[in-house]
């Protein structure tokens, strides 16, 4: 393609929404033992995440780890860096968020109004929308999201080689441990910061589902 | 072809593609009720039983899921040659029937066996049915959405009332309500369309309890949208010992669940929607 047609089409990639597209962040993993050091405006969340496929707990995780992503329900206003003009809001998208083998997870992200994103066991297809959101605005504390069990029926063809495919999302449920789960996660409870629940709840008019362009052979269903 | 032909067809191409991206393409409109009074009729026809096709037994889901993978690997198998190259192309004649035919086979045997794998033993197929059976007469299904619809709508101050006496009495029958036209402005009409048992993957295998639920909104008036939405609820997955030692207490919970569930789904996609996170008029509290 030559110079005009290459300018037409980011021109075009412009116009139809690619500049209102999300700013990505990373989260920072804490580990088991280690003390949660948050940073100025940033929150800890925890919890854990339980596939249970086929009628059989997935965990203790293997290749199949939930892979997961959030972002913020809202655009909101980036920290300015220095000599940076002022940004317009556009939404935080924290992706690449997984779990130990446990299905535990803790991580330090910026405070603020979140929604699940794409959820799924990796190198799985397609991803579950979970429809489900927290709210973790006041920075410096620790939030639990509780324990998410997602219970799917899969079909895998090979081991895995001609792929893995989610058949049927049967059910989504988010239980409250969080009593037995911050010990698991907040080791030092001394350098730990105030914890409290915000447990993952549906968003309102929204259902759980799958999203992706991959769907699975009529074979599968 | 001369290089300036060919710049206007670029450029025809990035415009479309440009008016497909931004949106001159759009979804329809989802179904919207008027402000106002407005009537909750139930469906007065008894939900069809529905299972998937494990539920079925092994016999009839390796038939059916045979026929899937024998269809599949046909069309597979017809691509084949044209995935090959142009050497497949050039030979295509020769080669489809033989890809075709293997495709076939190798669908079908492969469709088959699945569902002989997962599918219900007869036993547990015939224990599944009498569950659906069982399901499928219970009295006022309909009515047990619309009335939770009501009740969360009265809640909340919208004026809402149950009409239990005007619904369709099948699924293809379409009513203008214009009897209540001086009554209401909108009509919201549920029918529980489908209603089962589906067999889920696990050793023992695992059945859940679903519906089907189908919600028509009928402007009688100015303002509001005409249109239907579709609404599916699953329950969870017990293993079928669950379910008879659970018995009708266990299936009355699983329906209360779903009864409630999809009166809430009905609340929020089509009688009180939030759009793009701001709440309007209606809306339930967060």
């Amino acid at each position: 393609m030559n110079l005009p047609g290459i300018a037409m089409l980011l021109a075009s990639l412009l116009v139809t929404g690619c500049a209102s597209m999300p700013e990505t962040q990373m989260a920072r993993r804490v580990d088991p033992g280690q003390a949660p050091a948050l940073r100025t405006g940033e929150v800890l969340i925890y919890g854990r995440i339980l596939f249970i496929e086929n009628g059989a707990s997935k965990a203790p995780y293997g290749l199949g780890k939930p892979l997961w992503s959030v972002i913020t329900r809202q655009p909101v206003v980036a920290p300015q860096a220095d000599g940076a003009g002022p940004q317009p809001p556009r939404r935080r998208n924290i992706p690449f968020l997984s779990t130990r083998k446990d299905g535990v997870f803790a991580y330090a992200i910026p405070a603020g109004h979140y929604e699940m994103g794409g959820l799924v066991p990796f190198y799985y297809t397609p991803f579950i929308e979970p429809a489900l959101e927290f709210d973790a605005s006041e920075a410096g504390r620790a939030y639990c999201l509780g324990d998410l069990e997602v219970d799917y029926d899969a079909s895998s063809w090979l081991g895995g080689l001609w792929g893995n495919y989610i058949t049927h999302l049967n059910h989504v449920e988010v239980i409250d441990r969080c009593d037995g789960l911050a010990g698991q996660v907040l080791v030092d409870a001394t350098a730990a910061p105030p914890a409290k629940k915000a447990l993952l709840s549906r968003i309102y008019g929204r259902i759980p589902g799958f999203s992706g362009q991959f769907v699975p052979p009529p074979i599968h269903r | 072809m001369d290089k300036r032909a060919r710049r206007p067809r670029v450029l025809v191409i990035l415009l479309v593609a440009l008016a497909l991206l931004s949106g001159c393409v759009t979804t329809p409109p989802a179904p919207a009720l008027p402000p106002g009074p407005v009537a909750v009729v139930p469906a007065r026809h008894p939900p069809q039983a529905d299972f998937n096709v494990y539920a079925l037994g092994k016999g009839a889901a390796a038939g059916e899921l045979g026929g899937q993978g024998a269809a599949t690997g046909a069309a597979a198998g017809a691509l084949l040659p044209v995935e090959m190259g142009p050497i497949g192309i050039a030979a295509y004649p020769i080669i489809a029937p033989f890809t075709i035919l293997a495709g076939i086979v190798v669908g079908g045997t492969i469709g088959a066996s699945y569902g002989a794998m997962h599918g219900l033993p007869a036993d547990q197929a015939a224990q599944v049915r009498a569950l659906v059976d069982q399901a499928v007469n219970r009295i006022g299904v309909h009515e047990q959405v619309a009335s939770r619809v009501v009740a969360r709508a009265q809640a909340l101050g919208v004026p809402a009332s149950l009409e239990a006496q005007g619904g369709p009495g099948s699924g293809a029958e379409k009513l203008d309500y214009a009897a209540l036209r001086p009554a209401y402005r909108g009509v919201l009409e549920l029918a529980v369309e489908k209603l089962g048992m589906a067999a889920r993957k696990g050793d023992p295998p695992r059945i859940a309890l679903e519906m089907k639920l189908r919600a028509r909104v009928v402007p009688l008036g100015e303002g509001g949208i005409a249109g239907e939405q579709q609404l599916a609820w699953s329950g969870k997955p017990h293993p079928l010992g669950a379910w008879r030692t659970g018995g009708a207490d266990m299936l009355a919970a699983e329906f209360e669940q779903g009864y409630d569930t999809l009166a809430q789904y009905v609340w929020e996609t089509v009688v009180a929607p939030c759009g793009a996170g701001q709440a309007k008029a209606g809306c339930a509290p967060k």
